[in-house]
């Protein structure tokens, strides 16, 4: 399965690698030119190297969903943790972060991203305080499960500080844990990044993913010729494989599994 | 019943909390509210002093603490405005969109609980067999693509490479009623597909905890039957959380439905929506909005409150 | 040396679980705390070393008093599960020192790890278990571990929580003798919890009977 995985995730991977490497598409080539010669998965309705906003694309769209994505986790992380740490403040932090959770995410994103400049920036914090709470509901309970724990207790009665149990006792056995909870906070992330754009509202000059799709769906001709094969396939494919190598990864792990111990994310 | 007014309360709550957020955006945002867009065309179409008697005629020149009451007693009045575009009330506008966004998540709810319903039942009842294991997994995987990429997908394969349906679900008004069924099966597949993955991990996640309880044990070595103690015991335990649950699976759903409808162009609320953000009308942008979340909160409410309902241990608290 | 707890009390929402406790631990003695289960032993225990807040009452040492953050130098505890107390994800040596990096030590002469080699050696715990994890020693060797540990920081008073409960009663009877041993060799003040009224009356110098958290007798 972790083979499986790491297969998917090397074409997404080079993608971004190449991003950085790769100058940016420009309308310089023939339009809707086929695979091959010049281009190597052809161009798109304005002339545009697909594989080349496909690398630069794959820079925006994984970059946006990894740094929301860690963004969103440590967040959670701090909520939950000083919630399942200190008993005081539990109820209100637990109350507020089911309050937000509750909050249904779509729909605000789609609204926020029409008032807020749509530059990859504004979208990895919007992102991020929309992803926190799933993780804070996550950790809370591993926290005030470590709280009662012996080792936790004899090194509070050594006059151990707070902070010295939660770094060296308690987040490091939280780290398998906090793990998955990065990578379903990163998939989210990607994901939620290329829906915003496939909608076209993200800014039409940086490249993702979502934008490639956008602009091919938008085009009258492109189902209607073999146009779709190099301009819907190739971004679509780069994010289901991104997507399978995280939920593969997730996979092993059964807490994943059963939908009663986390709330439907979309 | 002191927990119900909690959890309404709760709600109310959220509601205000979702109308200020979209007054104060609406207002205090830099600029023009759609800076991010194609802002040139806006400000060519607005001059100074067109903008100012717009401005006055929507009540933008008075203290903002007035024009949230006025805001607040407007919406209170089921009034959403005036669409620009449509130049119609935004309610009238938006109706018959939303019954076709309500028609495809009806229509793709109920196969996709029934199939993932059934293969969930199976799979708890066939736990930790080799076949099961896979069908988890495809789940899972099924569950984690998101529903645009499932559309597309859809699209592609039955659409353009076998091109069994139509790839566009507009509807045209001469259209027959065969006609308009064809072009939404595409749009209420992809939506089923989605769900299915949901539905499956949702009844073999309840199922498997109500298995492992001891009264089932205890009416196992009762010695009654296998089916017996599935559709007397089993059912009647998991049910309740599993309709809890669905309700808010149908909540959910309003979002991944956009995409879905944005893919097939097919005429629902979000085809609308992308209508109104492209001809920068205001109100039914917002109407749309407070219209979709109140959806959502209507069905987590539900939700919420199926859950006190039928759940013992929250029943003891109240 | 004496330790002195007056009129403690700690009650949880509305019941009372310590009320108006009051006794007194001098070096060298044992004292036997007996009562059964839910008495409020443990609770008792937890005020004594702040891990719990008591709602009223004093603890001083030679009158004087016990400020929540000097009790530790002078108060270990022996809690009642060893099989919980040790970090899992660490070897036993790292649980080990870890006294001498909270409670900043300073051992004469000696580095922390010689000290805790001299310690292991007086209570029977061999060398060789130190690079071990907790899952990786029986739980005869776990509570050993733990007893090192108590008394690596030289306290004065050892506050041992059941601490033969969990074990078989050869094991029982070995961790007793060595509490005992380390009584009398290093003049410690002992106060255990135990369900059992035969061992208290065995071997403590005075036992304190909790029931519903009031001492009797
Ligand atoms: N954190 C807590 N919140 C509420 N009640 C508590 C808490 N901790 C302990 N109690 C209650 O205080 C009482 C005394 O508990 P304690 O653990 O001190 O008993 P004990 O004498 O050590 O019992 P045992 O012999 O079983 O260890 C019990 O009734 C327990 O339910
Ligand atoms: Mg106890």
């Amino acid at each position: 399965m972790r083979i499986v995985a790491l297969l998917c995730a090397l074409v997404p991977l080079s993608l971004l690698l190449l991003g950085f490497v790769l100058p940016r598409a420009e309308a310089i080539h023939p339009p809707f030119s086929p695979p091959g010669r010049g281009n190597l998965l052809g161009t798109d309705d304005v002339g545009q190297d697909i594989f080349s906003q496909l690398a630069s694309g794959g820079l925006t769209t994984i970059g946006v969903g990894a740094a929301a994505g860690v963004l969103a986790t440590l967040f959670g992380l701090l909520v939950g943790g000083a919630a399942g740490y200190w008993p005081r403040l539990e109820t209100g932090l637990t109350r507020f972060t089911d309050l937000i959770l509750t909050f249904p995410r779509l729909p605000l994103l789609v609204l926020l991203s029409l008032y807020l400049k749509p530059n990859p920036l504004n979208a990895v914090v919007v992102l991020a305080l929309f992803g926190w709470p799933s993780s804070a509901r996550t950790v809370r309970p591993a926290v005030s499960g470590l709280r009662e724990a012996g080792h936790v207790q004899i090194a509070k009665s050594m006059n151990a500080s707070g902070l010295y149990i939660i770094f060296r006792h308690i987040l490091p056995q939280l780290t398998p844990l906090i793990l998955v909870q990065l990578l379903l906070e990163i998939r989210f992330g990607m994901v939620a990044q290329t829906g915003l754009a496939f909608l076209g509202l993200t800014d039409p000059s940086v490249p993702s993913w979502g934008l490639m799709l956008f602009q091919a769906f938008r085009h009258p001709q492109t189902f209607l010729g073999p146009y779709w094969l190099w301009t819907v396939l190739p971004p679509a494919l780069a994010l289901a494989l991104a997507v399978l190598a995280l939920s593969l990864s997730l996979l092993t792990d059964e807490r994943q599994l059963d939908p009663r111990l986390r709330r439907e994310t979309t | 019943m002191f927990r119900f007014w909690a959890t309404v309360l709760q709600y109310l709550g959220l509601a205000l909390l979702a109308l200020s957020l979209n007054f104060f955006l609406l207002r205090l945002a830099p600029g023009s509210p759609l800076s991010g867009l194609d802002q040139s065309e806006l400000d060519a179409a607005l001059s100074q002093q067109q903008e100012e008697r717009l401005k006055a005629h929507y009540g933008l020149d008075l203290p903002l603490p007035v024009q949230f009451s006025h805001y607040f007693l407007r919406l209170s009045r089921g009034d959403l405005g005036q669409s620009l575009y449509f130049n119609q009330p935004v309610a009238q506008v938006v109706w018959p969109y939303l019954q076709r966004t309500l028609l495809l998540i009806g229509l793709g709810f109920l196969p996709a609980l029934l199939i993932g319903g059934a293969l969930g039942m199976l799979s708890a009842l066939n736990h930790r067999k080799p076949w099961e294991r896979w069908l988890l997994g495809g789940m899972v995987l099924l569950q984690s693509f998101p529903p645009f990429l499932i559309a597309i997908l859809l699209l592609v394969l039955l659409a353009v490479v076998f091109p069994i349906f139509p790839a566009v679900s507009t509807m045209l008004p001469g259209q027959g009623l065969s006609d308009r069924l064809e072009r939404m099966v595409l749009p209420v597949s992809a939506y089923a597909l989605w769900e299915l993955g949901l539905f499956y991990l949702l009844v073999r996640g309840s199922f498997l905890g109500v298995l492992g309880q001891e009264f089932i044990s205890y009416a196992r070595a009762k010695g009654l039957p296998e089916r017996t103690v599935v559709l007397r015991h089993i059912l009647r335990a998991a049910l309740p959380p599993l309709i809890a649950r669905t309700a808010l699976i149908l909540g959910v759903s309003f979002g991944g439905v956009f995409f879905i409808e944005s893919v097939f162009s097919y005429p629902g609320l979000a085809s609308l929506a992308l209508t109104a953000i492209a001809r920068v009308d205001y109100p039914l942008i917002e109407g749309i909005f407070l219209l979709t979340l109140g959806m959502i909160l209507l069905f987590n409410l539900l939700a919420d409150l199926l859950v006190a309902r039928f759940d013992p241990r929250t029943q003891e608290a109240a | 040396m004496q330790v002195e707890v007056s009129q403690l009390s700690k009650r949880y929402r509305r019941n009372s679980v310590l009320d108006r406790v009051s006794f007194s631990l001098g070096a060298g003695k044992v004292l036997a705390l007996l009562g059964p289960s839910g008495s409020g032993k443990s609770t008792l225990l937890r005020c004594l070393l702040g891990l719990t807040r008591a709602d009223s009452g004093t603890i001083s040492l030679n009158g004087q008093d016990l400020a929540l953050s000097k009790r530790h130098r002078f108060l270990a505890y022996l809690p009642q599960h060893p099989e919980v107390c040790f970090n899992p994800r660490w070897i036993l040596e790292q649980s080990l020192l870890e006294p001498f990096h909270l409670l900043k030590l300073e051992t004469t002469g000696q580095s922390p790890k010689e000290r805790l080699l001299d310690i292991s050696r007086s209570v029977g715990f061999a060398p060789r278990w130190f690079s071990r994890y907790p899952h990786e020693v029986s739980g005869g060797e776990l509570q050993r571990a733990a007893l090192v540990r108590a008394i690596a920081a030289s306290p004065r008073f050892l506050l041992a929580d059941e601490p033969t409960s969990m074990l078989d009663p050869i094991l029982s009877a070995s961790v007793m003798q060595l509490l005992l041993g380390l009584v009398r060799e290093r003049g410690l003040g002992l106060l255990f919890t135990t369900h059992d009224p035969e061992l208290a009356k065995l071997v403590a110098d005075h036992v304190l009977n909790l029931r519903n958290g009031k001492l009797s007798g």
